[in-house]
């Protein structure tokens, strides 16, 4: 049995909006799929610096694509979720799936 | 040159310096021009710079609390108890932030109950400080000490020692360096030929500036004696 621990609620909904936006996840793409999927407002500064934790811990890479004509001329950023990234998700997924393992009557019943 | 309303450059150099040369600095800032340029389309730019401002202080204190945090000391695995303690600060403290600001009329409210509470404490002390605590600011005050008088017969307290109380208690209380007796009132000088002015003054006995420790502003002070029955009135200045 491991010790490692999990990614964060925040970190997985990210690398999940991430991975839902493809070739579009750019910053200001991924922060409004985010948004989108959970109805929740996100904070830019939450969202950055989760990203750079994401990057440090090597669970994604980002790349700087030149942008013409719009944003002051400055490039964005593309995002992709790493192998590792992803390994930590079916890890996570895992781990919930077990937990509700059996449970699907007691969530049922409470509606 | 295009006249497009563009991000307020102040805000932009805030983003800057806060991120502090984060390679992500320039796609972050193109991140905010093009909601910036989206605001604008949809709000217009005074809406816009606003939206602009508070982002930027936002991304800058993130940033900042981000740095300050990975300065604290840490163990080989990265985490301490300062850094854990500090996390869960930081955390507090934004929750603590995002509630404030998600019921505004009540934020308000203990806000300013709070000020209200603070301000009558200061202004509490102040009264017990300046009365009780600090003495009278004057040289040697901490020796001082002013006599009052209860009348029996009325049960009134705290009045003033008549003149002829003030000259016995003088010839025979030993207790005290010096008894001296300052009544204080305003007083109306006149000139030859001006106006009277009205003015903040006292009369004292001739000895009590000595032991006051007040230097006059023009002269010399009263001379033993130039209180007695019948002397000629001096002013001092």
């Amino acid at each position: 049995m491991g010790t490692k621990s999990f990614l964060g609620e925040f970190e997985q909904m990210l690398l999940l909006a991430i991975l839902r936006k493809g070739d579009e996840a750019y910053g200001v793409e991924v922060r409004r799929e985010l948004e989108e999927c959970t109805g929740k407002s996100v904070t830019r500064g939450a969202f950055y610096t989760t990203l750079d934790r994401l990057q440090s811990k090597g669970y994604l890479t980002w790349e700087k694509k030149p942008v013409e004509g719009r944003r002051g001329g400055r490039p964005q950023r593309h995002f992709e979720v790493t192998e590792e990234g992803l390994e930590e998700l079916r890890r996570v997924r895992e781990a919930f799936d077990n937990l509700w393992e059996g449970l699907d009557h007691v969530v049922a019943r409470s509606r | 040159m295009s006249d497009a309303p563009r991000p307020p450059r102040r805000a932009e150099r805030v983003v800057e310096v806060g991120l502090a040369g984060d390679a992500a600095t320039d796609t972050i800032l193109g991140d905010l021009h093009q909601e910036f340029d989206e605001r604008v389309a949809g709000g217009g730019a005074l809406r816009a710079r606003a939206w602009y401002w508070l982002v930027a202080l936002e991304l800058a204190a993130r940033y900042r609390l981000r740095a300050l945090r990975r300065r604290l000391p840490g163990d080989a695995e990265g985490e301490s108890r300062w850094r854990v303690g500090a996390t869960d600060l930081l955390g507090e403290l934004r929750y603590g932030f995002r509630m404030l600001r998600k019921t505004p009329l009540v934020s308000l409210a203990a806000i300013l109950t709070i000020a209200v509470g603070i301000g009558m404490t200061v202004q509490t002390f102040s009264i017990v400080h300046g009365t009780a605590l600090r003495g009278v600011p004057l040289p040697g005050g901490e020796r001082l000490v002013q006599v009052r008088t209860k009348n029996p017969d009325t049960g009134s307290r705290n009045q003033s020692v008549p003149y002829h109380d003030f000259l016995e208690m003088r010839e025979r209380v030993s207790a005290f360096e010096s008894v001296g007796s300052v009544y204080t009132g305003t007083l109306n000088l006149a000139g030859e030929g001006g106006p009277p002015e009205r003015y903040d003054g006292g009369w004292v006995s001739a000895d009590s500036l000595s032991w006051l420790g007040v230097p006059p502003e023009l002269g010399r002070v009263f001379l033993p004696g130039e209180d007695r029955e019948g002397a000629e009135p001096l002013l001092v200045l």
